[in-house]
């Protein structure tokens, strides 16, 4: 019985030995081939439990054709925003213009949240079949449908990548706020046509007319597909179902993109800040075609 | 021998299922690596404590944790777990005595 427990401490030892000096030259290689030879496997039960989720298919279309419509209505008011935003710069002659060369990189994704084992969390993260081979490179930005934020790129191995959601608790977003109040002024003045006076007089009220409030806070990932509101401030305005934005203020993701809207704002006596909820406006399980934005020039604001 | 074979190819695709496709299904991760360990326990705990199937089993499992989980290294809870399992095997040799 002692020969054979020498033999068992041992054969540990030779393996252990083994598995710490491939850890520093194989692991991303490993992890390659696992997703590769899983993938087909994973994609099927990504996409059956998809369909479970719902008591049958049609409801499943349908949610799905919601949430798509709601994707389009939020990315056109944010469009909207930005529009006005150009105007502006442009009215002000500033040499510092908003850069379109970004590439979009079309992926699948498969797999869900994936269990954290460094300090026993569940990570909010799915994987794509696109990796270092088709360009992708650590910390870009991934949207869903037209400008939609739903994360960034967060491992990226050669023919795969993972993709940590906004609503991870890692996560945080630096964002802006556009309250419905002024949603409903830029439709008006769009509409109207209104073209601003050159004149000197009239200028801040011009400027007041384009420019909106720029409402500046942070997205906050809370775990299990949640995100919160942090560091917006007590004495402005913060309005139920609010279009939530990201702000290009840290450099981490590009101005203009939907993160959300705003639920059940609420101030408390004894926070310095307001605090909300942010609903997603996005779906986890109904993510299936997403696109990486590749090459892309980040234009800071003031 | 064969029957040695059929065992460990049964438990390495039981194990196959529980972790790999767990992940794919959100927010069951924590399930597959829970089970995974739950597997590992109960058969080097049902297994003869002269055989070495237990000590594989918990290499698979490990590996399959550190590469859909994410762990501080590659290989960090196949150590742990092959360590859980010739503890185990110890324990039961010394100390459990089956009438």
């Amino acid at each position: 019985m002692g020969l054979v427990l020498k033999n068992k401490i041992v054969l540990f030892l030779v393996i252990s030995v083994t598995l710490i000096g491939v850890n520093f030259v194989f692991a991303d290689q490993i992890r390659n081939f696992s997703y590769s030879q899983t993938f087909g496997a994973q994609k099927v039960v990504w996409q059956l439990a998809s369909a479970i989720s719902f008591a049958n298919q049609d409801q499943l279309a349908t949610n799905k054709k919601l949430t798509e419509e709601n994707q389009r209505l939020l990315s056109a008011l944010s469009d909207l925003k930005k529009i006005q935003e150009e105007n502006q710069f442009l009215r002000n002659a500033l040499s510092i213009g908003i850069s379109n060369n970004k590439k979009l990189i079309e992926a699948e994704a498969f797999g869900g949240g994936r269990f954290n084992g460094k300090d026993f969390s569940y990570e909010d993260s799915i994987m794509i079949n696109k990796g270092k081979k088709d360009g992708i490179q650590k910390g870009f930005p991934v949207i869903i449908s037209d400008k939609v934020l739903i994360g960034r790129v967060s491992e990226v191995y050669d023919d795969f990548s993972r993709i940590l959601l906004i609503t991870d608790k890692s996560s945080m977003v630096d964002v802006q706020i556009i309250n419905n109040g002024r949603i409903e002024e830029a439709i008006k003045s769009n509409t109207n046509n209104e073209e601003p006076d050159s004149s000197s007089d009239d200028e801040a009220k011009n400027k007041e007319k384009v420019n909106f409030e720029k409402i500046i806070a942070i997205a906050k990932g809370e775990g299990c597909f949640k995100i919160s509101l942090d560091m917006f401030p007590k004495d402005k305005n913060l309005e139920d179902n609010a279009l939530v934005m990201t702000s290009s203020l840290s450099g981490n993701f590009p101005s203009g993109y939907v993160i959300g809207t705003i639920k059940e704002p609420k101030v408390i006596d004894t926070e310095t800040f307001k605090q909300a909820e942010i609903i997603p406006a996005f779906d986890p399980k109904l993510i299936d075609k997403v696109f990486i934005l590749k090459n892309i020039d980040i234009v800071k604001n003031d | 021998m064969i029957k040695g074979i059929t065992k460990l190819l049964v438990s390495a695709i039981l194990l196959f299922l529980i972790i790999v496709l767990q992940s794919s299904i959100f927010p069951l991760g924590y399930l597959g690596f829970i089970l995974g360990i739950l597997f590992v326990l109960i058969f080097n705990l049902i297994e003869k404590s002269s055989s070495y199937s237990g000590v594989f089993v918990a290499l698979w499992a490990g590996i399959l944790i550190d590469i859909y989980s994410s762990s501080f290294f590659f290989g960090f809870y196949s150590i742990i777990l092959m360590a859980l399992a010739i503890i185990i095997k110890i324990v039961i040799s010394k100390y459990v005595r089956i009438p």
